[in-house]
């Protein structure tokens, strides 16, 4: 007979968890299936970077709560999940680069956000390792950092001691609806009988998401990282590049860890991860461009990942008007990670009451097919995964490089 | 009381024995098809009272009758057969599906379901639910360290696979064995060992890491030129 469950959590991943974990909290016994191991794919892969700055107004209210969550998670997860609230550098290196900067923390400051345009002197004041070429930034003082495995694992493990069931290396292969509601979910190996199933696939949201009859506009992006050998602390900012180009902290282990990412141009889709010899290069020489102390460190190891990237950059949250039964967790654009506490809580509380505390209305499905936002809101960035024909601000900024 | 049911074979069978009148049990129920021939042959429909003898009326095609059961009915019925192979098949020509034959019918296409999926229905499929239970077995060499770049312990490895984790990368991310300087160089072998052991597997079915570069630690400053 199909085992029955509260609800199926589709993707193991930090949200996964995160939801699951909140929902146990509330007396519900959902159940987790994901494919791989816990965080084996972008939860496993990403930078760790717990941020406010540089994000789309309509993320702010979710980002601030989260910050708040972060501060306090240590204790709420019985476990060390390495948190640095220590900011937020951006780095510029030229004079455009610096008023583009300024114009976005003016635009973010109306929000409430803490946020600051520093000169050179004081960007040094701030983080005295910085090279020649940087001209100034942004620091905004209460973002920071985490170790990105430990808070999978805090959630995981909480959730599983609240007696929540986790089947991994378990696919799904099938959303089952009955007169278009949720009815089941069918997986490699077994049946389950539900009528609420949570797309938090990331990555293979899309996938997840057309096993229902839905479509999302996002496309796997691929982002690449490295990571250098142990050093004395140097500082303990998360800092990066203006336009996203890379990004990188020191661990609370000492080694060094450092992001960037491609444009689409030079995507080419394989099975799997690809692999660019050339990035790893690319993103060493920006660091020692930037922090040229470090040119010395050993890179040990490089890795990629896949981020799941929604045209407008916006994660979709919330139900599914078209399939009664189906929520939406997913398409968090590379920058989900920072949020994942908070969207653990929002997404518990729209499941218990259709309520939640900040509201997620403009994260909707349905913002797509009523054909609300696709303007694309990048500032001319390698991030931006529009296709260079729609977006007028890549276009200009692939002329510029 | 189950329905009493005329089919269009039924009213064939009246029409080839040469017949000009049908007679309907009260309240059976025509079929759509059946209903089409009496009209096109223009047959009339004489309404017998339930249950009233039926053995006077040799051509009745649907017998009421205290007939439970149908297998019963058949043998003694009336009306001649075209083929002796009609036996083997369920009976509809009396015009009653008893509860049994029902039965009977549905027992038979769950067997067949059965065999196509080459098991029981009823039975949960095997599955492989290790993260829900902690198997971990405390031994004497717990405190072996087996990473040696960043000094993980035997113990801290089998934690973690009783903690769901299967593969050595998802050892690797919670434990940190295998990411030091050698990247595994050392270690790796040794944790897919206590792998194997702790899920039961075979050395062959453990997938190793993700190979990546570098081979060995390089300056930041040789691979930007590289």
């Amino acid at each position: 007979m199909p085992e029955k469950a509260d609800a199926v959590i589709i993707g193991g991943g930090v949200m996964g968890c995160a939801i699951a974990y909140n929902l146990a909290k509330e007396g519900l016994k959902p159940v987790v299936i994901e494919k791989s191991d816990i965080g084996g794919e972008a939860s496993g892969s990403n930078g760790g970077g717990v941020r406010q700055s540089a994000r789309n107004l309509k993320e702010m209210p979710l980002a601030m709560e989260s910050i708040q969550i972060y501060g306090q998670l240590h204790q709420e997860l019985d476990m060390d999940v390495e948190y640095v609230r220590a900011g937020n550098l951006r780095l510029c290196t030229s004079e455009e680069e610096l008023e583009t900067m300024r114009q976005s923390v003016e635009n973010q400051k109306t929000v409430g956000l803490e946020l600051t345009m520093l000169d050179r002197k004081q960007v040094l004041e701030i983080n005295p390792y910085i090279g020649e070429k940087v001209l100034g930034g942004s620091f905004c003082p209460t973002d920071g950092h985490v170790n990105p495995f430990l808070v999978t694992y805090g959630f995981f493990k909480k959730a599983k001691d609240l007696g929540i069931r986790f089947f991994t290396h378990e696919e799904v292969m099938e959303v089952r609806l009955k007169k278009s509601k949720v009815s089941g979910v069918v997986t490699d190996k077994q049946i389950f009988e539900t009528d609420l199933v949570v797309d938090a696939a990331g990555v293979a949201g899309r996938k997840v998401a057309n096993m229902a009859g839905l479509d999302l506009p996002m496309r796997p992006v691929f982002s690449e990282a490295l990571i250098t050998e142990a050093y004395p602390p140097l500082f303990k900012q998360m800092v990066g590049h203006a336009k996203g180009l890379f990004y990188g902290r020191q661990t609370g282990h000492g080694s060094f860890f450092w992001g960037g990412f491609v444009g689409t141009e030079q995507f080419i889709h394989r099975q799997g991860k690809p692999l660019f010899h050339f990035i790893g290069p690319a993103i060493s020489e920006m660091v020692i461009d930037y922090f040229p102390i470090l040119k010395n460190l050993n890179v040990i190891r490089m890795w990629s990942g896949l981020i799941a990237q929604m045209s407008d950059a916006l994660p979709v949250l919330g139900f599914a008007e078209e399939v009664p039964g189906f929520v939406f967790a997913t398409g968090f654009s590379g920058h989900g990670f920072g949020l994942a506490p908070v969207i653990g809580r929002l997404i518990c509380e729209l499941i218990m009451d259709c309520q939640p505390s900040i509201p997620i209305t403009d994260f909707c499905y349905g913002r797509f097919s009523k054909g609300g936002d696709k303007e694309c809101a990048c500032q001319g960035n390698a991030a931006c995964t529009t296709i260079t024909a729609v977006c007028p601000n890549k276009r200009e900024w692939l002329k510029s490089i | 009381m189950a329905h009493v049911f005329i089919f269009a074979q039924q009213v064939k069978q009246i029409i080839d024995d040469g017949n000009k009148e049908i007679e309907v049990p009260e309240g059976a129920i025509l079929s759509a098809a059946a209903a089409d021939l009496i009209k096109e042959h223009q047959l009339r429909i004489k309404t017998t009272p339930p249950g009233a003898a039926s053995s006077t009326a040799p051509t009745q095609p649907a017998k009421k009758s205290a007939g439970k059961n149908a297998m019963v009915h058949r043998s003694t019925r009336p009306i001649p057969t075209t083929g002796s192979a009609k036996s083997a098949a369920p009976d509809i020509s009396s015009g009653q599906i008893s509860q049994e034959t029902i039965e009977a019918l549905a027992n038979r296409v769950v067997e067949r379901i059965k065999q196509l999926k080459g098991q029981e229905l009823d039975e949960p499929l095997p599955t492989r639910e290790a993260s829900t239970e902690s198997r971990q077995i405390p031994s004497d060499d717990d405190d072996m360290i087996i990473c040696r770049c960043e000094e993980i312990t035997k113990g801290a490895i089998k934690d973690a696979i009783g903690n769901g984790m299967q593969t050595l990368n998802g050892i690797k991310r919670i434990t940190r064995a295998g990411m030091g300087l050698c990247q595994g160089q050392t270690c790796q072998r040794l944790v897919s060992r206590i792998l194997a052991e702790e899920l039961g597997l075979s050395l062959a079915e453990i997938e190793p890491t993700t190979a990546r570069g570098p081979v060995r630690p390089l300056k930041l400053a040789v691979l930007a030129n590289s």
